[in-house]
């Protein structure tokens, strides 16, 4: 490398640096050290990671070194040829780790593992070193290596980027971020979804920091809402982040979102003006905002400011919002700017409150703000993240769902999970089962406190629930298909079609099988977690869901059971009776009741349940949709569509669509996948066969779950096309109304496809089961999870399956019987698992 | 600035020339009269003589002549033309007025005989397929002073090899689609627009919503080519309508930088 390309290289900030300490730090190990102890500790004051690598041993380094850093970064010391690992701080070195590692090699790996685990990815890391074993591990590839040269002066050069306020960089990764280059009309308003950065609290589109006309900058509050009834909407609280009075200049503006950290990085170049800036929502202080920009004068805000609170009034809470921008000159504007949002869904928040957190958020000024919210996010993955080995570009697609899945729901309190999350304004923030069948898995198997929220969210609209049970003269609850602030049902009434013309909506009306997802929800938590805490929530839910269906039935003269008038997840035909899946689905709630239920309830749940008509015919193996269902038109959607997914009713007409077999949306095949044990045994294949080639797919639910099937038949093969089209969904714009939010549903479907699909996993009593059925392009599977607590790595492969978890657990493997422990292994040979270790 | 009312001696010039004036006044502009000889002048002369234009009188083929009096004459904003000779006489357009549309490279109006007395421009139809090509060439025609207070009807209709792969909820998911629709293809303010939208071919809606939401006018951007699939569009809305039309060409709005 030349010595201009190495100054380029070196012309930004860094987080982290790596230092050879042998010939490289110091010529020798008698050489005074005390500039570079005071380099040090001046980067970790800054909020800057240092690590040590050195063959000899603490007694040689830290005499020589003497560093005794106050944080809040970070000092390591990884000694005798790497053995050891040390933390230093004001009181000395402490031993963290001796684990065996043997060599510089080892040392390096430890170290940038370490940090990765705190959000510093490799290309934020500058390693001083020239020694091969240190620098050639595979995880420093986006390292930058600076093989020779004053460390200190390098180190001094660090220190007066951070102190004057040099915009941090993010870590460049392929397979954690994407870019968006320039500005396009047609799609900017996807684009800004698609960056869009949430903590569950607020969501903050990506829309560029300057004013452009085919922008549309927005922060909505999550979970406050505004209006009545259907027209009820979330709160759009105030855009912190556009630099007022500031349009964008022409030239190439570049954004790139790295989602392992959840940092957006703008970029503005046009050859006279260059701009850049990061912004990022905080996951470790949800609410808090900041930005830090440098700029000419004619891109920064004119000056300082400290605006007065402002307050957003929503029908029944609000949020309240305050901010503060600094701005310092020395031949560039260098801003910061922070902001703090307090929301509730029940209150108005006082001013006093969002200055209070904006107090907080300036007391732990940008760096210590940006190191938490990095190392927040880090950990999160750390329990969620998937790796398909074999697809890269499947890897990334599914990690931008998760991110999206982790931004939108919040950990505390309780969580209202819209159906576009907070990257949009589309379907007002509305929820539907999309947050507790599709998205409510994922988090109660990756961070269950977000999905206690989002129960937490039911609970307290059981109220509402029960009224609205008694209101139909029945018992229980009864929760509304649309969700929104009271728990009421705030479902729209018509729809303008694109054909022309107003259709009534029945949904709100009809669309029963929500409350029986409600309880899945709860029941699906405890399984994943065993949260004896929220046992008791747990049953009040299943009892009152019950108590709702218990009274719900009809019985017929041979005291069959039956559950008329309803709509299924299939809404092409309406109203219907006996849908399975909404039987089906009843009769689980009802059993699942029935265990915590007392006399008289008990039996007579158990009664109820049995006597459930389901529409199965074992003489196929299929389950009749609804009553009915396999008298109409035999149409085969598969053979007159020109693609699928296609949206049949705009193909066909809606009156031809609800005289035939053609079907929206998995509807039978949904009770595979989220009660496998209330179906027969065995007629998964015969549904599938049946079914799928009648699906439209017209709901974007859909493909996902089939991608979850498919594999489960012994057909992983089929399951790839599908998982890809709802991987790609969002990024690839399908719908043309990703500007109004990502589909949360689908990412949430996307997860389960992989894990419970691809991978079979699922809780099944204290053990985590396990039965992979991987498409041949798939090496392995990588998923990372927390069950009952603990957090574990599993790595599935065609003949392979490997446990790492933090603690003992309870895994079983295909047929091989269950095991507990920490390390575990199997492998596969002719169609049967053992344990291997 | 101009506006060019094209006169001939059929009983089209009547409503052609009241046109001109509403339009005229959408544009701030003045109406000029034109006339290319072909077999006698002297109803042009009165007509125009009656409403106080001027009257520029021309020799040649009558488009070819028609097309480059428009393009030379750096102060003409639009050009007005009849579709047809007669009121409700035969459904094809003249091959004048074919020709000129085709070749104009400003906006054209096509006025059918049985405009009404009072015609006035209050709602445009604006059928939009959904890209940015052809998506600016309508506002900027209608980008005039008069023109503020316009009601506009965007129109786009799905055909069947665009129908959408996916509608979750309808209540929800259209709402979705309008706005993102506007956002991308409308150039007028949210306020000012409403979408309307229809399943099947293009060629079968226009005219039917026009009528349905009242519009006095139908502005069609498009590329000046009779291929399938647009001419029947083209064709469809000029021959049968008895809406006036204005054609914007594509290219014309590009290269003014829309």
């Amino acid at each position: 490398m030349t010595p201009s390309h190495r100054k380029a290289e070196l012309a930004r900030r860094f987080d982290a640096f790596v230092l050879d300490w042998d010939r490289i730090a110091v010529p020798d190990w008698q050489a005074q050290a005390s500039a570079l102890r005071v380099a040090v500790e001046r980067l970790c004051a800054l909020a800057a990671d240092v690590a040590v690598i050195s063959g000899t041993d603490v007694g040689n380094v830290d005499p020589q070194l003497g560093a005794r850093p106050e944080g809040p970064g970070r000092l390591f010391l990884c000694l005798s040829g790497g053995s050891e690992v040390f933390r230093v701080k004001g009181d000395g070195p402490q031993l963290v780790t001796r684990i065996g590692l043997t060599g510089k090699a080892d040392s390096a790996r430890w170290v940038l593992a370490e940090l990765w685990r705190r959000g510093i990815g490799p290309g934020l890391v500058l390693i001083a070193g020239e020694d091969d074993s240190l620098v050639a591990v595979p995880e420093a590839t986006r390292a930058t290596i600076v093989p020779v040269g004053s460390v200190v002066a390098l180190l001094e050069d660090q220190i007066r980027r951070r102190e004057q306020g040099d915009v941090p960089s993010i870590d460049v990764d392929p397979g954690w971020s994407r870019t968006v280059s320039g500005v396009d009309p047609e799609h900017e308003r996807a684009d800004e979804a698609l960056l869009a950065l949430a903590d569950g609290r607020i969501g903050v589109n990506g829309a560029p920091l300057w004013a452009h006309p085919a922008g549309e900058p927005r922060v909505l509050a999550g979970g406050v809402y505004t209006g009545s009834g259907p027209e009820t909407t979330l709160v759009e609280a105030p855009v912190w982040y556009q630099i007022e009075g500031r349009a964008l200049p022409p030239g190439r503006l570049e954004r790139t979102v790295d989602l392992h950290t959840g940092v957006l990085r703008q970029v503005l170049a046009n050859g006279v003006v260059d701009a850049e800036a990061v912004l990022f929502s905080s996951l470790a202080r949800p609410g808090t905002v900041a930005l830090r920009l440098a700029a000419p004068d004619a891109l920064a805000p004119a000056e300082a400011a400290r605006p007065a609170p402002f307050t957003a009034r929503g029908s029944s809470g609000g949020v309240a919002a305050a901010n503060v921008t600094r701005r310092r000159d020395d031949g560039v504007a260098r801003v910061e700017r922070l902001a703090a949002y307090v929301t509730d869904g029940t209150r108005i928040p006082l001013p006093d409150e969002a200055i209070a957190a904006l107090a907080g958020a300036e007391h732990a000024g940008f760096e210590t703000l940006l190191a938490e919210h990095r190392a927040a996010w880090a950990r999160r993955w750390e329990t969620a993240d998937v790796i398909v080995d074999g697809d890269a570009e499947l890897t990334r697609a599914v990690r931008f769902a998760l991110f999206c899945l982790m931004a939108s729901v919040r950990d505390d309190g309780e969580a209202a999970v819209g159906a576009r999350g907070l990257a949009g304004s589309g379907y007002r923030g509305h929820v539907f089962w999309d947050a507790d069948v599709f998205v409510l898995p994922f988090l109660a198997a990756t961070h269950p406190p977000a999905a206690r929220a989002m129960l937490e969210y039911r609970l307290r609209r059981l109220p509402a629930a029960q009224a609205a049970a008694r209101d139909l003269e029945r018992a229980g609850a009864r929760f509304p298909w649309e969700s929104a602030a009271t728990g009421d049902d705030v479902t729209p009434r018509l729809a303008r079609l694109p054909e022309g013309g107003v259709v009534p909506i029945r949904t709100g009306e009809l669309e029963e099988h929500i409350t029986a997802d409600v309880a899945w929800a709860a029941a699906c938590y405890l399984e994943w977690t065993g949260d004896a805490s929220f046992e008791p929530s747990a049953r009040e839910l299943l009892l009152e869901t019950a108590r709702y269906w218990a009274s719900r039935i009809r019985l017929d003269g041979e005291r069959r059971a039956h559950l008329y008038g309803v709509i299924g997840p299939d809404e092409y035909h309406e109203p219907v009776d006996d849908n399975a899946f909404t039987n089906v689905m009843a009769r689980w709630n009802l059993r699942r009741a029935a265990a915590l239920a007392a006399e008289p309830e008990r039996e007579r749940w158990l009664q109820v349940a049995e006597a459930l008509v389901d529409g199965y015919d074992p003489g196929t193996g299929v389950y009749e949709q609804f009553a009915g269902f396999f008298g109409l038109e035999p149409l085969i959607i598969a053979e007159v569509a020109p693609r699928r997914p296609i949206v049949a009713d705009m193909l066909l007409g809606a009156e031809r669509v609800a005289a035939a077999q053609v079907v929206k949306q998995a509807d039978v095949l949904m009770l595979h996948h989220l009660v496998p044990s209330e179906v027969a045994p065995g007629s998964l294949g015969p549904n599938l066969d049946f079914y799928e080639p009648r699906t439209a797919h017209g709901s974007s639910l859909s493909p996902a779950i089939h991608a979850a099937l498919f594999p489960r038949a012994g057909r992983p093969e089929d399951g790839l096309m599908p998982l890809q089209l709802a991987a790609r969904l969002d990024l690839d714009d399908v719908t043309a109304t990703t500007a109004g939010g990502v589909h949360l549903a689908t990412m949430g479907g996307v997860w389960q496809a992989l894990v419970m699909g691809f991978g079979g996993v699922r809780p099944d009593g204290e053990a985590l089961a396990v039965d992979p059925r991987l498409p041949d392009a798939w090496n392995g599977l990588e998923l990372r999870l927390r069950f009952r607590g603990v957090p574990l790595r599993l790595r599935a492969e065609h003949e392979l399956v490997t446990v790492d978890a933090d603690a003992p657990v309870t895994i079983r493997v295909g047929d091989a019987p269950a095991v507990n422990g920490r390390r575990l292994g199997w492998t596969r040979a002719n169609d049967s698992w053992r344990v291997s270790s | 600035m101009k506006v060019l009312a094209a006169l001939d001696q059929t009983e089209a010039a009547r409503p052609v020339l009241a046109a001109s004036h509403e339009i005229a006044r959408m544009f701030a502009a003045e109406v000029s009269a034109v006339h290319v000889l072909q077999d006698g002048v002297e109803g042009v002369r009165q007509l125009a003589a009656a409403d106080r234009v001027p009257l520029l009188e021309l020799g040649g083929p009558p488009a070819a002549t028609l097309a480059q009096t428009v393009e030379d004459d750096d102060d003409a904003v639009a050009l007005v033309v009849g579709t047809r000779a007669r009121p409700h006489g035969g459904r094809e357009i003249g091959s004048t007025a074919l020709e000129v549309v085709m070749t104009v490279h400003k906006p054209v109006f096509a006025i059918p005989p049985e405009l009404p007395a009072e015609f006035a421009v209050r709602r445009v139809l604006v059928p939009l397929e959904g890209s940015l090509s052809t998506s600016y060439a309508p506002y900027a025609a209608l980008d005039a002073p008069g023109a503020e207070h316009i009601d506009v009807v965007i129109l786009h209709v799905v055909e069947e090899h665009a129908l959408p792969a996916f509608s979750d909820q309808p209540q929800h998911e259209w709402e979705t689609f309008y706005h993102e629709f506007l956002a991308r293809y409308s150039r007028w303010p949210f306020e000012q627009v409403r979408l309307e939208t229809r399943v099947g071919r293009p060629d079968q809606h226009i005219l039917p919503v026009a009528r349905e939401t009242n519009c006095d006018l139908i502005a069609l951007a498009w590329a000046q080519e009779m291929a399938p699939g647009r001419a029947s569009i083209v064709r469809e809305t000029l021959c049968r309508g008895g809406i006036p039309v204005l054609l914007v060409p594509i290219h014309a709005a590009l290269e003014a930088g829309v």
